[in-house]
């Protein structure tokens, strides 16, 4: 019983230092990427964008509208970054592809579990994902050198 | 980072809605009825995955259709555009497959209905690409898309298997822990 105090202030403080973590590892990740040699950064990129995917997802379904629409915003820019990486350094093209591909996969299938009046920022989403991955796939076969 | 860099994203977001109806004429490899069906089955997985392999079957089957009528015309670019519906339709299964896994659904049963649509997909496609070996001028258009098709295909029956043996044994050792 005399434990009951310290105790629940220790999971407190584990808790709100995992919470400050899991913040800070997003951050970190986002450093590291923005510091990574050229040809690491697009997979570093890709990891980031999936990440907030996944986040995206998540807020969605728990009805958080507007932090979605963040997550989401930032899942189109680390996607622009990686695919931008991917052609200056000529590496990752065909993964990234893949990885576009399978994330607009996703955004389909999150966009119809959605209201009408909230679908569109998802799919203009996708669409700019598979715009991203057409332009790979250019440069892939030569016509976007 | 984020945060900053997040208004200037949700203003580009937002302007993205003015475009709502440019992006209800984007492509969605899903007819309304399909999607109508999978919202219905949204909580449902055996149901959900079942709807998916019919939709991939159904695109394989518009292919193989659209390959063996001689009246066709433009044939590569259609084939190239209904390899591509299979493919997104394809990895929307395995998204709800791993959606459904990170829920802890248990898919032992769906898994192997999908190892079978796997198996059936596989066969399908590897015919597909053996028949065309020989027509080499006519593949250019979608070469690179069928090798990525059958690639996925190939890849996700090993990793729709490794799954099912890994849901099993956790069953295993479930029923062993009960008393």
């Amino acid at each position: 019983m005399r434990f009951r105090t310290p105790i629940t202030a220790i999971l407190l403080a584990t808790s709100l230092l995992a919470f400050a973590f899991k913040q800070e590892t997003l951050q970190e990740m986002i450093a590291r990427a923005d510091a990574a040699r050229l040809e690491d950064r697009p997979a570093l990129y890709v990891e980031i964008a999936e990440r907030q995917l996944k986040s995206a997802d998540q807020l969605y379904t728990a009805g958080k509208l507007d932090d979605a629409q963040t997550a989401l915003a930032d899942v189109v820019t680390y996607s622009e970054k990686a695919h931008d990486t991917s052609i200056q350094s000529g590496k990752r093209l065909k993964n990234t592809e893949i990885d576009f591909r399978k994330m607009a996969a996703k955004l389909r299938d999150i966009k119809r579990n959605l209201n009408f009046d909230d679908q569109a920022p998802v799919q203009a989403a996708a669409d700019r994902l598979e715009n991203l991955r057409t332009d790979l796939l250019s440069h892939m076969f030569g016509k976007g050198k | 980072m984020i945060s900053t860099s997040g208004k200037l994203a949700r203003l580009m977001l937002g302007l993205s809605l003015l475009s709502t109806v440019w992006a209800q004429r984007r492509r969605d490899p899903l007819n309304p009825v399909e999607a109508d069906q999978l919202r219905d089955a949204a909580q449902e997985p055996a149901e959900r995955l079942k709807l998916y392999i019919e939709f991939a079957r159904t695109r394989l089957a518009s292919l193989e259709q659209m390959r063996a009528d001689p009246k066709v015309t433009n044939r590569p670019q259609q084939t190239h555009d209904r390899l591509q519906n299979f493919l997104d339709v394809y990895d929307e299964l395995n998204d709800n497959i791993d959606t459904f896994v990170g829920r802890k659904a248990d898919l032992r049963k769906p898994l192997k209905t999908v190892i079978d649509a796997d198996t059936e997909f596989q066969a399908k496609l590897r015919a597909l690409k053996s028949s065309l070996d020989a027509s080499k001028d006519e593949t250019k258009e979608y070469d690179f898309l069928l090798t990525s098709v059958v690639e996925t295909v190939d890849s996700s029956l090993q990793d729709h298997r490794q799954l099912l043996s890994e849901q099993e044994e956790a069953a295993k050792h479930k029923k062993k822990e009960k008393p």
